[in-house]
């Protein structure tokens, strides 16, 4: 067992565990679940294994049941050279702070060579549109020049709230590459086709291959297994300052 | 955000209610309310509901009530103690108003899942012109 932690949180790793500068795909609750419907799509599709799981004191008290194990809600799961970061529960926004930074300490040391985190971007007219465009904030130019070597238009002016904006911050201070995919998306309902939008960019940018074909599909019942995780997630977000996203920032430079 | 707001949420969170009854084998749809100026628009969220004619609304003055069959019956096998038993057959819900409506004059559209109902409300605002 591995240990990474701060006073309020840590990363339990498991034994045996081996990585190879790993791509880090980060899809925690968030706009839409998002990145939570992405990450655990490309967890199933991939027949990824946990390797580690988050521990603290400020998560609720809540352990999940799988097929009769029980399991930690916040974990990494993946192998030597892909790490997928999930939860099944709503980050407290006081966790927000220790999550983020434990992560990045714990990525850096693991010699990750690039963080994605997925996520949505709140789209009022999202009823009309048949596929949600994916638009893309980078850390530093080596993540800005990734993004747009991809296609993805990116993000130059505005506010971007939450973890995933932490988690750019921290890896840039490691000099690790981030980039966040934000794709337009229901804001207060689950988003299936919005997770399938960011996984279709993911798959080009990082040359994998998994399939939107069967999320697609199954985007009602996963609409509606993921109404209690959506309203935790609702209610978490307002504390956090999300809707800080749709402001106009004041200085431009 | 001070401590008392803090305080409610954890309340809040505390007495969080199940989104599903097994009395009536119902789910709880997601809903979204919209209080602009003049009036009311409730959104709510209906997966597995296949026709507009699969769902029956009732207006009043303060609430409105949403009901909306699944094309099938849902039943998770795996989940839980009791609910593996439960076959969901329909989404219920009561939302109550923030301000009163005309309920007569309520139109909604139901579209890829989605049903939007917009509810005049009962006292508006018209603009005035300075002579």
């Amino acid at each position: 067992m591995w240990l990474m932690m701060s006073e309020e949180m840590k990363i339990v790793e498991r034994d045996g565990v081996k990585f190879s500068n790993p791509v880090v795909v980060e899809g925690l609750p968030d706009i839409g679940l998002v990145g939570t419907i992405a990450a655990t799509h490309m967890v199933e599709m991939l027949g990824l294994e946990e390797v580690a799981h988050f521990e603290s004191k400020l998560f609720p008290p809540i352990m999940v049941m799988h097929r009769g194990v029980l399991t930690d809600p916040i974990r990494i799961l993946g192998n030597e050279k892909l790490l997928v970061v999930t939860s099944e529960i709503a980050i407290p926004p006081t966790a927000i702070y220790p999550l983020a930074s434990v992560l990045v300490d714990w990525l850096s040391a693991k010699g990750a060579r690039l963080v994605v985190s997925l996520t949505g971007f709140p789209e009022q007219n999202r009823l009309d549109i048949d596929k949600p465009l994916v638009f893309g904030v980078g850390n530093m130019e080596q993540s800005v020049t990734l993004l747009k070597e991809n296609g993805v238009e990116v993000m130059t002016e505005g506010f971007i709230a939450g973890i995933y904006a932490l988690i750019m911050k921290y890896c840039m201070v490691k000099k690790i590459p981030a980039i966040t995919l934000m794709a337009q998306a229901f804001p207060n309902y689950p988003d299936p086709g919005a997770a399938a939008s960011v996984l279709q960019v993911l798959n080009n940018m990082l040359g994998l291959n998994v399939s939107v074909d069967s999320l697609l599909e199954k985007a009602d019942e996963i609409k509606i297994k993921g109404r209690d995780l959506m309203r935790q997630t609702r209610s978490s977000l307002e504390r956090v300052g999300k809707m800080s996203e749709q402001e106009i920032p004041l200085m431009y430079r | 955000m001070g401590w008392i707001e803090d305080l409610l949420a954890e309340v809040e969170g505390a007495i969080v209610r199940p989104s599903w009854s097994s009395t009536d084998r119902c789910l709880e749809p997601l809903v979204e309310i919209e209080n602009r100026e003049n009036e009311i628009i409730v959104t709510v969220d209906l997966p597995c509901v296949d026709k507009k004619e699969d769902i029956s609304l009732e207006v009043s003055e303060d609430s409105l009530e949403i009901r909306a069959t699944l094309k099938k019956a849902i039943r998770w096998e795996r989940w839980g103690m009791i609910q593996k038993n439960i076959e969901f057959t329909s989404f219920k819900k009561v939302v109550m108003l923030p301000e009163k409506v005309k309920p007569e004059e309520a139109t909604a559209v139901f579209k890829r899942g989605v049903l939007r109902v917009r509810l005049p409300k009962a006292r508006r605002k018209f603009t005035l012109k300075i002579s």
